[in-house]
């Protein structure tokens, strides 16, 4: 069972989840989102989903790489959404630093507009380097389940490895902006670097 | 010493108990502030292994506590309740609790059981800390504890005694030394002995005072010694023996002198207060019975006189006195007091008191004798002083000068006698012929005396003064009596002619002094007394005429009236003779 946040929120979760467990246990593994379609996440993606908002909880955004003081932290969904209304359900009503969160998703990367996290999905794997030197300097955490994404310059590579989803971080990306990502989050992943290409 | 060691021990036992109280009361909240501080770290290092489903990491982060031996185990629950990570890894996961508990503390057995929250950010919560620890810790605590106060005893008694030892010489030695001499005193009563002064610190000081105060002990039991011999030598001397008499154990304890006046020795009395009583006459038994154990009771003063009985028949007279001493817890318990023989006061009293008996019938007798001889005397007396005169008056012219000087001899004989007579009369009727004492003015008395005495007052050519006189309370003719004995005697004994006679009465608180002052003769000193016995004359009765009787019968009257009489005189200068009466009321009481 993953962690999802708060524990007032863990029945509906826990619902879903069982549904999940019943419906579609077999596929688990498969690799193929359009497979359940945009309704229905994999548990792979409710787990991903979680991971998006508890990254926010490790990871220190300067007071620059927000509009205002009273903004949103925005997570940014590119491309396909493998999460569905999931990630909203997620985030509601909960507070990082005092800001509320929010989810927006951008079909193309032209669409890109302020956020502080970014979810690549797979889908825009074609546009990746395009769309990391498009977010470049704006204090974005850049995350994605593409293959090497973090070998290829992404910041968090959610990978998985026999079943359980790793964290594959590539430090000096992280270091080029002024994000600070939490030692404890470092500790708990592997730390890779930029590959030359 | 030994209150030294003992002292400090108990100190150090004291202050042990009260640390070891201390940690054992204090032990268990420390160890769950241990196992919240531990379970802190812990849980703020997991947050990135939950919050990431990271089970290697959580176990790492875990595994850490192999530096903490009193973790016994430690497991992570995730948010929904599940076991994350567990240590010892090696432990079966079946062997942790299926599911978290409550948030705290808890102690169960020997173990400390702590599930604390992992949260991160705001109240994120991310899962669940299970911390268990043994109390072994404790324990290794305690008996490090135990140890140390064993250690720190062992080496404070040491130290202790150390001092003990060096201190005794300073402290010790010199109050062994007044114990070694106040222990010789009480075994010896030697109260000359004197302890050792060692140093001059406030040890010295107690050394002298004590040596001071066995001066002043000393002193007192030669000055009680001294006393108890002198009380013995007068004790011996008086023949007086002393007693004290134990009431509540009926004890009766005495001197050497007591045994004598009981004619036992002190072997053969047995000590008791029966035995006591069984020394007492049998007739007064009873009594002196009764009068000691009431003075024992009342704790009046105890006074008794009675028989005893000797062993060898011999009755003799005792006199006792006595008082109860009061107990020391207010009881009265104890009575001493002194006994004396008085066997032959007492016969010297019984004696005199029959010759003052016999005298007093012989004097009756005497006074009967004389006053029927006087009374009896007259009768023939007349007839011969009656018949000389009728014989003077009728035959005078037929008998010659010689004759007629005889019978005028017989005559002048006749009534000598027939005054001496009447003289003996009054000395005799003085105490049977009074009449009762009644209230009289002696000024009165004084205007019938001048009055009886008109003719020879005259012939001597007198003067009599006198003073205010009083009222007293007397027989009237008796007191007139004394008077005009005085005055007459006075006059009587005149040097030259015009004598002076003054009478002055002086009141005293008791009585009146009355005084009769002339200028005549004047009598030696060596008569003074010798002139109021009866028929003791000074003179011849050719110088002064008289019958030796009046200043006896005047001392016999004013003897009767409970007053004395006396005379100061001095020759060829005067006389003053004095007299008192004592006043009386009425009725005739004095």
């Amino acid at each position: 069972m993953a962690f999802l946040g708060r524990r007032s929120r863990a029945p509906r979760i826990a619902r879903a989840v069982r549904t999940l467990f019943c419906v579609a246990f077999g596929l688990l593994l498969t690799d193929s989102p359009n497979a359940y379609g945009q309704s229905a996440p994999s548990r792979e993606y409710q787990v991903k989903a979680a991971f998006l908002f508890n990254f926010t909880q490790f990871v220190d955004w300067p007071p620059a790489a927000f509009p205002e003081d009273t903004a949103s932290l925005v997570i940014g969904v590119l491309g396909d959404d493998p999460f569905g209304p999931y990630l909203d359900d997620i985030v509601r009503g909960e507070l990082v630093n005092s800001r509320r969160l929010t989810v927006r998703r951008f079909r193309r990367p032209e669409d890109i507009a302020a956020c502080q996290v970014l979810f690549i999905s797979r889908s825009q794997d074609k546009n990746l380097q395009k769309v990391l030197s498009q977010v470049k300097g704006n204090d974005v955490l850049t995350v994605s389940d593409a293959d090497a994404f973090a070998a290829r310059g992404g910041m968090i590579q959610l990978a998985t490895e026999n079943g359980k989803i790793r964290l594959k971080i590539n430090v000096d990306a992280a270091r080029a902006s002024s994000l600070t990502i939490s030692s404890k989050l470092l500790r708990s992943a592997e730390i890779v670097a930029s590959r030359d290409d | 010493m030994v209150i030294l060691m003992l002292t400090s021990s108990v100190v150090l036992l004291l202050t042990c108990a009260a640390f070891f109280t201390y940690e054992l009361t204090t032990f268990k909240e420390k160890a769950f502030q241990g196992l919240s501080t531990l379970g802190d770290v812990i849980a703020t290092n997991s947050t990135a292994s939950l919050a990431f489903d990271n089970e290697s990491d959580a176990t790492e982060v875990l595994s850490a506590l192999k530096a903490r031996p009193q973790i016994i185990a430690a497991a992570l629950y995730d948010s929904d309740g599940k076991l994350f990570a567990r240590y010892p890894a090696a432990f079966p996961a079946d062997s942790f609790p299926r599911v978290p508990e409550h948030d705290g503390f808890r102690s169960e057995g020997s173990r400390l059981l702590g599930y604390m929250p992992v949260v991160q950010g705001d109240n994120n919560r991310l899962g669940t800390l299970l911390l268990e620890s043994n109390k072994s810790a404790m324990y290794d605590r305690l008996t490090r504890y135990t140890a140390l106060a064993a250690l720190v005893m062992l080496v404070s008694l040491v130290v202790a005694y150390l001092l003990a030892a060096a201190l005794q010489g300073h402290i010790s030695r010199p109050i062994l030394a007044m114990a070694e001499t106040a222990k010789a005193i009480s075994q010896r009563g030697d109260y000359s002995v004197r302890a050792a002064k060692i140093g001059e610190d406030e040890l010295g000081l107690l050394t002298d005072a004590f040596n001071h105060m066995l001066g002043q002990i000393e002193e007192q039991d030669r000055a009680i010694r001294e006393s108890h011999e002198r009380l013995n030598l007068a004790l011996k001397a008086s023949g007086v023996g002393t007693w004290v008499w134990d009431i509540t154990n009926s004890r009766m304890s005495w001197d050497e002198f007591t045994y004598p006046l009981f004619g036992v020795q002190p072997g053969a009395f047995a000590g008791t207060y029966d035995s006591f009583l069984a020394l007492a006459h049998h007739d007064d038994r009873g009594r002196v019975r009764a009068e000691m154990e009431r003075a024992g009771a009342t704790s009046e003063a105890y006074e008794s006189i009675f028989r005893v009985r000797w062993p060898d028949g011999t009755i003799r007279d005792l006199s006792a006195r006595g008082k109860v001493l009061p107990g020391t817890t207010g009881q009265l318990s104890r009575m001493t007091g002194v006994f004396w023989d008085i066997t032959e006061r007492k016969r010297a009293e019984e004696r005199m008191k029959g010759l003052v008996v016999e005298l007093e019938r012989s004097n009756k007798e005497l006074e009967l004798f004389a006053y029927v001889a006087s009374h009896d005397l007259q009768e023939p007396l007349r007839m011969v002083s009656s018949y000389t005169q009728l014989l003077e008056r009728r035959y005078s012219d037929k008998l010659d000068d010689d004759a007629r000087e005889f019978i005028g001899y017989a005559v002048d004989g006749a009534s000598r006698m027939q005054r001496l007579i009447n003289d003996l009369l009054d000395f005799s009727r003085v105490s049977t012929r009074g009449r009762p004492l009644a209230l009289t003015d002696v000024g009165e008395i004084l205007g019938t005396v001048r009055a009886n005495l008109g003719v020879a007052m005259e012939e001597a050519g007198a003067i009599l003064t006198s003073g205010q006189m009083p009222q007293i309370v007397a027989d009237a003719g008796q007191i007139g009596q004394v008077m005009q004995n005085l005055i007459g005697n006075a006059i009587k004994f005149r040097n030259g002619t015009g004598p002076h006679v003054r009478v002055q009465a002086v009141e005293s608180e008791s009585s009146w002094e009355f005084s009769v002052h002339d200028d005549g003769i004047g009598i030696e000193a060596e008569y003074f007394e010798r002139i109021f016995v009866i028929f003791q004359r000074l003179h011849t009765k050719g110088d002064y005429p008289g019958t030796g009787i009046g200043l006896a019968l005047c001392k016999r009257i004013v003897e009767r009236h409970g007053g004395k009489i006396w005379v100061e005189s001095k020759p060829h200068e005067g006389s003053t003779f004095f007299f008192t009466i004592p006043k009386r009321d009425h009725s005739g009481t004095a």
